[in-house]
């Protein structure tokens, strides 16, 4: 009976406010061990592969990277003359530059299948390597998510699949803000409040906007996918695929936004 | 065996059905994983009921949140409602013949997620979909008989009183 009550306060306390965080951290310090014990041998396994790979495919997958290496190189050097010639202008106009310092760090994502209900991963970092909650997380291709929860030596990752994450962007093409709010499906997502009449377009990439102030701006968040505009009513339903690869990532990226002074 | 032996080799099995719930498996195959926990906590209570009670099946079902990431709270209430009701009924239970048992198992877990539905409706988490429920507890039912005689025989391997 006493242990009956004892749960449903906690359950309360739990959705209420964020109070049994420490709690729970206590408790994940214990459930630790379980995640390695699941995730170790498929670590090991993927250490085997790596090591029995053959000569050939090394030199194959090492002249595809020089090639990549080589275009990326000549994208950023066009990046940064663009960057310079955007703080000249800004300052031509005396508005404040936005431009960030990012710090990065690689994190790798635990082989782990959680909750099947919500979208969340675990990642291999923690308190110890200064994560911290609402910590934004890309991979190569967009934004991945956020960390919603932090343990000693793992952290708990936010999909923006979920269906209790929303995350603000902007079109890339014409600057219409909208807000992308997970489904809980893996390749969806919807933008809501967007009017019939709204500057968006099949295809248009979404980056994030900034405006929350969680996220960076200007990171690759989703591609346009379908539009539905009925005549009549106030708002269009569009849904959008995310870029980053959600269900392929091994890697992810923990960002540090520092303003640049 | 000693005594003080008993609790660490009925935390194996219970650390084993951890484990096995958050096996990665492959997309399709998600949905027909079984309440594993569940199963080894109506074991354990339906043949030790007075070492394996309520009170620790809470307890595992706390730890079974924090793995999940679920509301603190939620699988141990669900957790200590399966061991409750095992434990209402041990006696009856313990006369029926497995296949009974299967029936009895299903009705168990139904309740227990039933209510963990419930909580996720009420907090607002999305329900995808509700195949996905009642596929698990199907499945959780036809390999009751497998577990209770692995488990059965590993409790009389160890000699667990």
């Amino acid at each position: 009976m006493v242990l009956l009550i004892i749960s449903l306060v906690l359950m309360v306390m739990d959705y209420k406010q964020q109070q049994l965080a420490q709690f729970r951290a206590a408790l994940s310090v214990l459930v630790t061990p379980i995640f390695l014990l699941v995730d170790t041998p498929f670590d090991v396994l993927l250490h085997v592969q790596d090591h029995f790979h053959t000569r050939q495919a090394l030199i194959r997958e090492n002249t595809n990277l020089n090639k990549n290496q080589l275009l990326l190189n000549v994208r950023l050097q066009r990046l940064q003359a663009l960057e310079t010639e955007n703080k000249r202008l800004r300052l031509l106009l005396d508005s404040e530059a936005v431009t960030h310092q990012h710090q990065v760090l690689i994190a790798e994502i635990l082989k782990i299948d959680l909750d099947p209900f919500s979208r969340r991963v675990i990642i291999n970092k923690g308190s110890e390597h200064g994560v911290y909650v609402g910590q934004p997380i890309v991979d190569a291709y967009g934004i991945v998510g956020q960390i919603i929860e932090v343990g000693l030596f793992d952290s708990v990752v936010l999909l923006i699949t979920d269906i209790n994450h929303a995350i603000p962007v902007q079109s890339n093409r014409s600057g219409a803000r909208a807000v992308a709010m997970g489904t809980g499906a893996d390749h969806e997502l919807i933008l809501t409040h967007v009017t019939t009449t709204a500057d968006i377009k099949i295809g248009d990439l979404l980056v994030s906007s900034g405006l929350g102030g969680h996220f960076p701006q200007g990171y690759p968040v989703a591609r346009v996918a379908k539009i539905i505009a009925t005549p009549g009513e106030t708002f269009a339903q569009v849904t959008v695929t995310p870029v980053a690869q959600l269900d392929k990532m091994r890697e992810v990226l923990l960002l540090w936004i520092e303003p640049e002074k | 065996m000693r005594r003080n032996h008993r609790y660490g080799l009925i935390a194996i099995t219970l650390i084993i059905a951890f484990c096995l719930t958050i096996l990665p498996l492959p997309e399709w195959a998600v949905a027909y994983r079984p309440y594993w926990l569940m199963l080894v906590i109506i074991f354990w209570v339906l043949v030790l009921p007075e070492v394996f009670g309520v009170g620790i099946s809470w307890c595992a079902g706390l730890l079974f949140d924090v793995l999940q990431g679920a509301l603190l709270g939620q699988y141990a209430l669900a957790m200590m409602l399966v061991a409750y009701l095992t434990y209402k009924l041990h006696y009856q239970l313990r006369a029926f013949p497995v296949w009974q048992q299967s029936i009895a198992v299903f009705l168990f877990i139904s309740l227990a997620q039933l209510f963990v539905l419930w909580t996720n409706i009420l907090i607002g988490q999305a329900v995808i979909s509700y195949w996905q429920y009642g596929i698990g507890i199907l499945v959780s039912a036809l390999i009751w008989p497998i577990v209770y005689s692995l488990l059965h025989s590993y409790q009389l391997r160890y000699r667990i009183q």
